[in-house]
């Protein structure tokens, strides 16, 4: 996140790796979210993207490789968005209350619902956020809102002009067609 | 406790990993002793020499991607062998993706990885693909906002707009005469990002 915040770009990402007690259950509540324009995160405006991992092991590369021991499943929550983090976890939980509680209630240490605990949810899933080391964005400076804006304006614009030309183009050759017809 | 199987071969993409046209790329490697310096001291450079970057902004289809040295687990404690997190937002094939990487930018990409353990070198792409893939998890919930639009498409579009709104500005008071003529050399400017 320094990176962004040293070059004043837009986009912030926060990260929580979130032991789990158990895992089945959480596939299971994700599995329920819809996708798409229905997902839970669709209503958090300023995501850009969201994803939720299970990392059920580490796993060793080579042999030689130290084993970390991790015994416990992970869940990754992760977000790309525009806002500062603590108001994006504030808009996620208002936005996702319930949803969102369902599946974490199968992590270790969650204390409790997003409506008698949001405050306390929120700092619990700051407390296991990991920052960022480094970050790529296409678009750094540009707000969800912006993109929508401009693709939005792109299309309008797109069929202003080419109907615009095709009319410039439809006059040309009816000029032309009339001049070949005097001579 | 294993992996998940996807039931699916290992070049197609799990369609949890698929928003539209965006997709998903998680990957967690080990690194190995000192590797968290070499990373950090490699994005640093990259931070000085924003240059080092264009390669990755010039191919186009990352909308955004993280990094993260992991070396304090949550709820677990100081990683006796530190993690290397990458998250990518992508559109197109995950294959063409990895061979992006693997010979567009393998450099940049041996600057992040070779001090993971088990990384087998960008080139050739196949061992990398099998790494990744050994390596990638699925998710389980993926989101995009905008998911039918490409980097590229995105990238037109504010720039579009930009041009768009200087070309308001400086044509403002113009005559009819003078505005078609201008309004001609402003479509030939933007038509690349029609």
């Amino acid at each position: 996140m320094a990176l962004n915040d040293r070059l004043g770009a837009r986009l912030r990402t926060f990260c929580a790796l979130l032991p789990i007690e158990d895992p089945g259950a959480v596939r299971a509540e994700l599995a329920r979210w819809e996708r798409g324009a229905g997902s839970p995160f669709a209503r958090v405006a300023p995501t850009h993207f969201a994803r939720m991992v299970v990392i059920d092991e580490l796993r060793r590369d080579v042999a030689a490789q130290p084993d970390n021991e991790v015994t416990a499943p992970y869940l990754m929550f992760s977000a790309f968005f525009d806002v500062e983090p603590d108001a994006y976890l504030e808009a996620v939980c208002d936005a996702m209350g319930d949803e969102l509680y369902a599946v974490l209630r199968h992590c270790r240490g969650c204390p409790g619902d997003l409506r008698s605990r949001g405050a306390t949810l929120r700092a619990w899933l700051a407390r296991h956020n990991v920052p960022a080391t480094q970050i790529f964005a296409a678009y750094p400076d540009a707000s969800l809102q912006d993109v929508r804006d401009a693709l939005a304006f792109r299309e309008a614009f797109r069929r202003f002009a080419w109907d615009l030309e095709s009319r410039r183009g439809a006059k040309a050759a009816f000029e032309a067609f009339a001049a070949g017809e005097r001579a | 406790m294993s992996r998940p199987q996807t039931g699916h071969s290992w070049w197609k993409e799990d369609p949890r990993n698929v928003s539209g046209r965006a997709h998903a790329l998680t990957a967690i490697s080990a690194l190995r002793p000192h590797g968290r310096f070499f990373v950090r001291a490699w994005f640093a450079v990259g931070r000085r020499f924003p240059a080092l970057a264009r390669k990755l902004r010039a191919l186009s289809f990352i909308h955004a991607a993280r990094w993260t040295i992991v070396e304090d687990l949550p709820g677990h404690g100081r990683l006796r062998a530190p993690l290397l997190l990458f998250e990518s937002n992508f559109n197109g094939d995950w294959g063409q993706y990895i061979d992006a990487f693997a010979y567009v930018i393998p450099r940049r990409m041996a600057g992040v990885w070779w001090t993971s353990w088990g990384w087998p070198g960008a080139r050739p792409a196949g061992p990398f693909k099998a790494y990744i893939r050994r390596n990638e998890l699925v998710a389980e919930h993926y989101y995009a906002a905008y998911p039918e639009h490409t980097v590229t498409e995105i990238l037109a579009a504010l720039q579009l707009k930009e041009a768009f709104e200087a070309f308001q500005a400086r044509t403002r008071g113009m005559t009819p005469a003078e505005f078609d003529a201008a309004w001609t050399e402003f479509l030939t400017e933007v038509q690349r990002w029609l």
